[in-house]
């Protein structure tokens, strides 16, 4: 008991420390936006996907796959190259032998050596032709359909599918995917989020718990709303963020953290995608990319300005206070659809093409020292979202 | 991939099927796999084969190398750096779109290799290196199943083997680069007169021979006769056989083995065009299918069988006209395969013996104590079902377990009209297959038209007419796939 208690202590001690660093810093901005189009050889405006393979980037189009090499469009397949369908929604990287699994509207598609191997609804077990999202864990494809989500075993051939008639989904339309370690998140379009226990085989379906459509009566208790668009899985904090198109929810394993646009600096409540790493949540919304610092609770919003051209960063400090910083490039599109990381840098698919956001230390400098509205360490955030229960 | 320290698995790449041959760059930067059945296809298309590269350094996929035309990659060699480092890869060339009634003229089957200049730099996705197909066979006589490959260490000669022809052949690379140069490569592909330009010998081994390894003075090759337990010693310096190894296999060769020595050899077809190993390789099957003896282009296309665990599963043939293995290997084999007298009663029943023995492979699928997983208990219950999901009652004949019984190696040995016939068929009464290993039997039916198990229910049982399964959901369809897997 003593040492118990001796012990929580420190623990307190050590993230009070923490924390109190952790606010005192600012956010780290991209500064920079290189992007691809059309013009610049992509075969269609919108992007619906990007997936980060160490200096290799793969797109996902409404006409092809784009693979970004050097800067440049290096190669697009389309299905007169084997492609299954010209939409593409989905890439994930199998680590372990190099190769792309794409999911299609028309199927899932794997793409290794130069060669697409398909299937689809007919020729395979593949519970729908309609993919969305798609992972890759071990020797396990992971796909989410309109109709539920298939499990194809890459060793064996077999294929495993579960909708509303083996599994506690309210709706089939599974949109996104998220490996967790021993668990799967998967985003339900109007079912909520369901994971996925990999060794107990159980399935366990998070709803919003007021079920109100439009309203949120019980703030931090559950998630903001059921209808999920996506979902990703933070590997550091172990956190699990759910997009839904009425607000950002976290889930961290106890409670629950949601965010909306009328008390947090999220661009919109509309959100496509949620992406998470060490202290970074971003939410691709219909009104520019927001970036949340979790443990200072700033924000950090990127969209075009009206300005042709310029781009502009709104960041939103714990106090609520706004301000605004001119880069002079911009993000393709403020209708974001979805992004990666590669190193620093983030990758961004957009309505109107895909945007590479740069991080430059010197010019985020720059702007930070040209912005007048510092924040004083004295304001921390009373407008951090609450603990449930 | 295997850790050597530990003993353990790594990570596993996919192959396609029935890989055969892995060889390391002689760089080893990359790692080459060979496959000997084709990618499942188009019928009406030519099959295309697959060579897999994998990357060594990131162990990773680099490039899945496609050879079209092509099917039965064996050994894999590379050629010396000064040479350009290129691959020669063993392979057989299948005519199998047209009729077969063509083995007087040639064609049915060529065999020679593919020469693979890999792209050894960072691919972009695109397999890019570069195949070309020549063939070693003659104008007048055939060197079937070319198989074992090595270059001496000047890499000024390659000896490769005929396993079908127990043969092997010597060859000068200089020569052969030279007929590379002067022949366009989509020319070289069906050019018979190839092998006479750089071809130096050929020379007789024992029975089967597989495999051929050069010894560091570039002296000598030593060649696998896998059939007689022997290795046959080749003088460089003088192109001649310089002794046989006998390996201390029995002196005394039973029916069995002198069956089997047939099955894989070629010299009773007209011209040692094939044996019946070439369409049959590892006794199974090709993944092809034939449009065998009728002489209309097109018509009455069967896909080929497998020859493991048939036994008792006559009658044979898709149109189940033939009530024996006798009357499906004698004399119809020789008048309508070989064009050629055949095999004598002695062989012919040698031929017998081997092919009611040829053993069905452990099953893949199915857990060692044959304890069932649950999708396949469940899938044993739609496979056995009486019922449609809504109560209906299933007629007898509509059955599954009607027309295949597990007792007699899930056949009833009948032929039935299952709906399966196309406007290209005479007749649309066919053969029950038996199902042992149908996982490994792709392409199904008897045109071979459904690639995967699933397109045997989902695209060609519309109506119904091969067993009830328009009301099954994807969950049950997928479940009787997993307990059709463990038969
Ligand atoms: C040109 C390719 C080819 C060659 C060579 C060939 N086969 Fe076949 N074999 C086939 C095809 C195709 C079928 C299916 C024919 C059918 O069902 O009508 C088949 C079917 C068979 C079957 C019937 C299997 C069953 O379950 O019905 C047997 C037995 C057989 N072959 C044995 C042999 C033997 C023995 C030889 C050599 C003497 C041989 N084959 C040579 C292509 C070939
Ligand atoms: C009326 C008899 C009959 C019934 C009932 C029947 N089958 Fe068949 N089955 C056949 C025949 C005949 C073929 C060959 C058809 C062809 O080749 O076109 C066949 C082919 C197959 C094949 C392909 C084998 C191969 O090597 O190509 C499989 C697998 C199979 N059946 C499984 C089943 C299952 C599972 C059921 C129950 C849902 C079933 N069959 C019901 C007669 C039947």
């Amino acid at each position: 008991m003593k040492s118990t208690a001796k012990k929580t202590l420190l623990a307190v001690i050590v993230l009070l420390a923490t924390t109190g660093f952790a606010w005192a810093q600012k956010p780290h901005l991209i500064t920079r936006w290189e992007n691809y189009t059309t013009a610049s050889g992509m075969p269609d405006a919108k992007v619906f996907c990007v997936t980060v393979d160490g200096s290799r980037v793969w797109a996902g189009t409404e006409d092809g796959l784009v693979l970004i090499e050097n800067g440049k469009v290096a190669k697009v397949f389309k299905p007169e190259d084997g492609l299954p369908h010209r939409a593409v929604m989905g890439i994930a990287v199998d680590k372990n032998t190099g190769d792309l699994w794409i999911a299609t509207f028309g199927g899932v598609s794997h793409f290794s050596g130069g060669h697409f191997e398909n299937f689809k609804n007919l020729t395979s077990g593949l519970l729908n032709d309609i993919c969305y999202g798609i992972a890759v864990v071990d020797q396990y494809v992971w796909v989410t359909t309109t109709a539920g989500v298939s499990r194809y075993n890459t060793y064996t051939g077999e294929w495993t599918n579960w909708s509303e008639k083996n599994a506690p989904f309210h709706e089939p339309w599974s949109y996104g995917v998220a490996p967790a370690g021993d668990k799967i998140y998967f985003a339900i379009w109007g079912g909520g989020l369901l994971e996925y226990d990999v060794k107990g085989n159980y399935w366990k379906p998070y709803t919003d718990p007021d079920e109100e459509m439009e309203m949120v009566l019980f703030r931090n208790q559950g998630l903001v709303h059921i209808i999920v668009s996506n979902v990703a899985w933070n590997p550091d904090t172990k956190m699990v963020w759910a997009s839904t198109y009425f607000g950002l929810s976290g889930y961290d394993g106890r409670n629950w953290h949601n965010y909306l646009t009328k008390d947090s600096g999220l661009a919109s409540d509309f959100i496509n995608a949620p992406k998470s790493r060490r202290n970074e949540v971003w939410a691709c919304t219909d009104k520019g990319l927001s970036m949340l610092d979790y443990p200072t609770n700033t924000w950090v919003s990127y969209r075009p300005s009206q300005q042709k051209g310029q781009g502009e960063i709104e960041i939103t400090w714990p106090n609520g206070k706004k301000e605004k910083l001119a880069t002079p490039t911009a993000l393709a599109h403020n209708y974001i659809l979805n992004m990666d990381f590669q190193g620093e840098d983030i990758w961004v698919a957009t309505a109107q093409g895909l945007s590479h956001g740069i991080r430059e230390p010197q010019k985020e400098a720059q702007l930070y020292a040209n912005a007048r509205n510092h924040r004083s360490p004295g304001d921390l955030a009373p407008s951090h979202s609450q603990k449930g229960d | 991939m295997i850790d050597l320290a530990s003993g353990t698995e790594i990570k596993r790449f996919s192959t396609h099927r029935y890989p055969e041959q892995v060889a390391l760059s002689r760089d080893g930067r990359r790692v080459y796999v060979s496959n000997i059945l084709p990618h499942l296809g188009s019928y009406d298309q030519p099959p295309v084969s697959e060579l897999l590269a994998l990357d060594a350094t990131k162990q990773v996929v680099a490039e899945r190398i496609l050879i079209p035309g092509a099917i039965e990659l064996r050994h894999i060699a590379e050629a010396p750096a000064q040479l350009g480092g290129y691959l020669l890869v063993p392979l057989v060339r299948p005519k199998n779109l047209g009729p077969l009634i063509r083995v007087s003229q040639g064609w049915v089957l060529t065999h020679g290799m593919a020469v693979v200049r890999p792209a050894l730099h960072e691919p972009v996705g695109e397999a890019e290196s570069k195949v070309t197909e020549v063939l070693l066979d003659d104008i007048d006589y055939y060197f079937a199943g070319n198989d074992g490959v090595a270059f001496t260490p000047d890499g000024r000669r390659v000896i490769i083997t005929s396993a079908e022809a127990n043969v092997v052949s010597i060859f000068d690379t200089a020569k052969l680069a030279r007929r590379l140069q002067q022949v366009p490569a989509e020319e070289l592909a069906d050019r018979l007169d190839s092998a006479l330009t750089f071809v130096v010998a050929r020379l007789a081994t024992g029975h089967n021979p597989t495999a051929v390894v050069v010894s560091p003075d570039g002296l000598r090759a030593y060649v696998a006769n896998r059939l007689d337990d022997s290795l046959t010693v080749v003088d460089l310096a003088h192109l001649k056989v310089a002794s046989t190894i006998d390996l201390g296999g029995p002196k005394c060769i039973t029916p069995m083995r002198r069956g089997e020595q047939l099955f894989f050899s070629a010299k009773y077809c007209f011209q040692g065009q094939f044996a019946c190993g070439t369409c049959h390789p590892n006794s199974h099957l090709d993944g092809l299918a034939w449009n065998l003896e009728t002489p209309q282009l097109g018509r009455d296309r069967v896909a080929n069988r497998t020859l493991r665990g048939i036994r008792d599963t006559a009658p044979y043939k898709w149109n189940g006209r033939n009530p024996d293995l006798a009357t499906q290997c004698g004399p119809r084999i020789a008048k309508f395969l070989f064009r050629s007298e055949g095999f004598n009663t002695q062989e012919l029943e040698a031929l017998l013996t081997y092919i009611n023995n040829i053993p069905l492979a452990p099953n893949r699928h199915l857990a060692p104590d044959g304890q069932y997983t649950e999708a396949q208990e469940r899938g044993k219950a739609i496979f056995y079902r009486r019922h449609t999901n809504d109560g209906r009652v299933i007629p007898v004949q509509s059955r599954c377990e009607t027309c295949h019984p597990a007792e007699t190696h899930y056949t009833n040995r009948i032929s039935t009209e299952v709906g399966s016939a196309t406007k290209y068929d005479t007749s649309g009464l066919l053969d029950t297959p038996q199902l042992d290993r149908v996982y490994e039997d792709a392409p199904y039916l008897h045109n071979g038209e459904a690639l995967t198990l699933e397109e045997i229910w989902t695209v060609f049982n519309n109506y119904d007419t091969h067993g009830i399964t328009s009301d099954m959901s994807k969950e049950q369809l997928n479940d009787m796939i997993e307990f059709l897997k463990t038969l």
